[in-house]
């Protein structure tokens, strides 16, 4: 086997450079053309005026939003998932949902939130009254942590299974309280899970646009849903492909900052 | 210790419950197809 | 509880009824089964690369370059695609639903089974080399046999990637060309319609088949192998 040639490699390449390689060098080719076909960097110029700057910020910001409700949530989670007798069945009951189909879930969603759906009837019984839940930004990030949050809670609770607890027992004899416990140990030693998690969620919250879509209507607009525009709608697909580098850099960022943890791909 | 325990067991139980809710929602329009129909028409009026 | 009016099985005659629904979950399946089988092939070939460097640099290289897939966002995926079909002009349909899918399960597949060949000592191929067996021998009677329940992994990730791709088929998918979801988005969009709901039921009851499926191989798998480890 060493010294043997690597047979397997060249089909392997072949087909990195052919799905990998190729499309994204592409997209960076594309985003130099205009929409009719004209060599330009009006693309870029264009994307740090105003509209689209404010555009990202938002998206940005949303994103943001969506993985610290999620981390908020998930931490205490997957803390206490690690304290329970049948780990095995809770993980197992954590995973089965991201089986079912997306869109299936977002559908759900859509008839939960409406105006005569569970939740809006549970608000009528208490004496509140209907609201528009839908097409609001709460419903754009409640389904979005709805949909990210296994993603989240399983690296976050690999980290902590990964913990000495005798760590946590030295802190506590050592007089620590349970909060300094958490602050400088127990925290500190889960970063890693953290920081996996966080990506899982950041760089998919950036590009979500079918959630976006039908959640949220037109009230938010991310740069999934901008570059889904540029390219199926207007097809300008320059401006599009302009706006995927950026979100390109943006991943590549984001993977520099919390490591090339392998969260595992999410969905959306 | 005991009440630290019983809140995790709560806490977790909340989110698994909200987790399930759009798939436990799909089984109940499996089994109540028309009062649904006439529900979501209403949505979109 | 007004409104109701007992079971009934209208809706799902009307799915059955509806031929442009029958084609498209024809073509959902199809491309999922194909897709899968297709990327895992790729997959363990991958997989058997990234094992077979010689240096620890280029192996980081391979797996990084394997994580790009994984990592990026679907719309930067399916963009991407899109501006490679279309230069290279291949109408966008089911080929270019099928090779998107492959695209985006062979870094799965090779995910899932790296594990299982890391796992295996290489004592075991050189015995088998002692004994005589060619390269393609050692391959089928030793390698591929201990590194199934990896394989089965990576086949079951692919096809549920694939029945449940939504943003990835939706950029590539053109006209006249459907599958589920895209149907289901499209069709949430225009408003919500009674037959959604049944389609839905229907698919969620499929996913579950699969699921099942999937655990009771990964159970037998496990125990002809005697590591009891369920994932």
């Amino acid at each position: 086997m060493n010294a043997k040639r690597n047979v397997y490699l060249a089909p392997y390449l072949a087909w990195m450079a052919l799905f990998i390689v190729i499309p994204i060098a592409l997209i960076v080719y594309d985003s130099f053309f205009d929409i009719d076909g004209g060599f330009t960097f009006g693309n870029y110029e264009k994307f740090l005026t105003p509209i689209y700057l404010k555009m990202t910020v938002s998206s940005i910001w949303y994103a943001f939003l969506i993985t610290v409700f999620s981390l908020l949530i998930a931490y205490p989670a997957a803390y206490a998932l690690t304290k329970m007798k049948h780990k095995q069945l809770w993980l197992l009951l954590l995973i089965l949902p991201s089986w079912v189909n997306l869109l299936l879930k977002v559908y759900a969603f859509l008839g939960i939130f409406g105006t005569y759906g569970f939740v809006n009837g549970a608000l009528e019984a208490l004496g509140i009254g209907r609201q528009q839940i839908l097409f609001t930004d709460f419903s754009f990030v409640f389904v979005s942590v709805y949909i990210f949050i296994p993603f989240m809670i399983l690296p976050v609770y690999n980290a902590l299974e990964d913990l000495n607890p005798s760590l946590v027992f030295a802190a506590r004899d050592l007089g620590a309280s349970g909060w300094t416990t958490f602050r400088k140990v127990v925290f500190p030693l889960t970063l890693d899970g953290v920081k996996a998690g966080c990506q899982a969620v950041f760089i998919p919250a950036l590009s979500l646009f079918m959630i976006t879509r039908l959640v949220a209507g037109n009230r938010v607009i991310t740069l999934g849903t901008a570059i889904e525009q540029h390219f199926l709608v207007t097809q300008d697909w320059g401006m599009g492909a302009a706006i995927a580098v950026f979100l390109i850099i943006a991943m590549v960022v984001i993977m520099l900052l919390t490591g090339t943890g392998q969260a595992g791909r999410v969905r959306r | 210790m005991k009440a630290a325990k019983r809140w995790q067991s709560a806490y977790l139980i909340v989110v698994f419950a909200v987790l399930y809710a759009p798939i436990a929602y799909m089984i109940f329009l499996l089994v109540q197809q028309r009062r649904h129909d006439a529900r979501l028409r209403g949505l979109h009026a | 509880m007004h409104g109701f009016e007992g079971f009934t099985l209208e809706y799902y005659g009307e799915v059955f009824r509806d031929g442009r629904l029958l084609i498209i979950v024809l073509n959902t399946v199809v491309i999922a089964l194909l897709s899968s089988t297709i990327s895992t092939i790729l997959g363990v070939v991958g997989a058997l690369a990234i094992m077979r460097t010689r240096t620890r640099r280029s192996r980081n290289a391979l797996l990084s370059m394997n994580n790009v897939l994984i990592v990026s966002p679907d719309v930067i995926i399916g963009a991407s695609l899109l501006v490679m079909f279309t230069m290279a002009g291949i109408r966008l349909g089911f080929t270019s639903v099928l090779l998107s899918h492959i695209a985006f399960s062979v870094p799965i597949v090779v995910l899932m089974v790296l594990p299982k060949l890391q796992e295996m000592s290489p004592t075991l191929i050189d015995a088998a080399r002692d004994l005589g067996a060619s390269g393609w021998q050692v391959l089928s009677r030793v390698v591929v046999p201990f590194i199934k329940p990896g394989i089965f992994a990576g086949f079951f990730m692919a096809l549920t990637y694939s029945l449940d791709d939504f943003a990835v088929t939706f950029f590539v998918t053109g006209n006249g060309f459907s599958t589920l979801s895209v149907e289901i988005y499209s069709r949430a969009r225009q408003g919500v319609s009674l037959s959604i709901n049944a389609l839905s039921a229907l698919i969620f009851l499929f996913t579950l088949l699969i699921v099942l499926g999937y655990y009771v191989l990964n159970r037998r798998s496990a125990k002809r192998l005697g590591t009891g480890v369920p994932r």
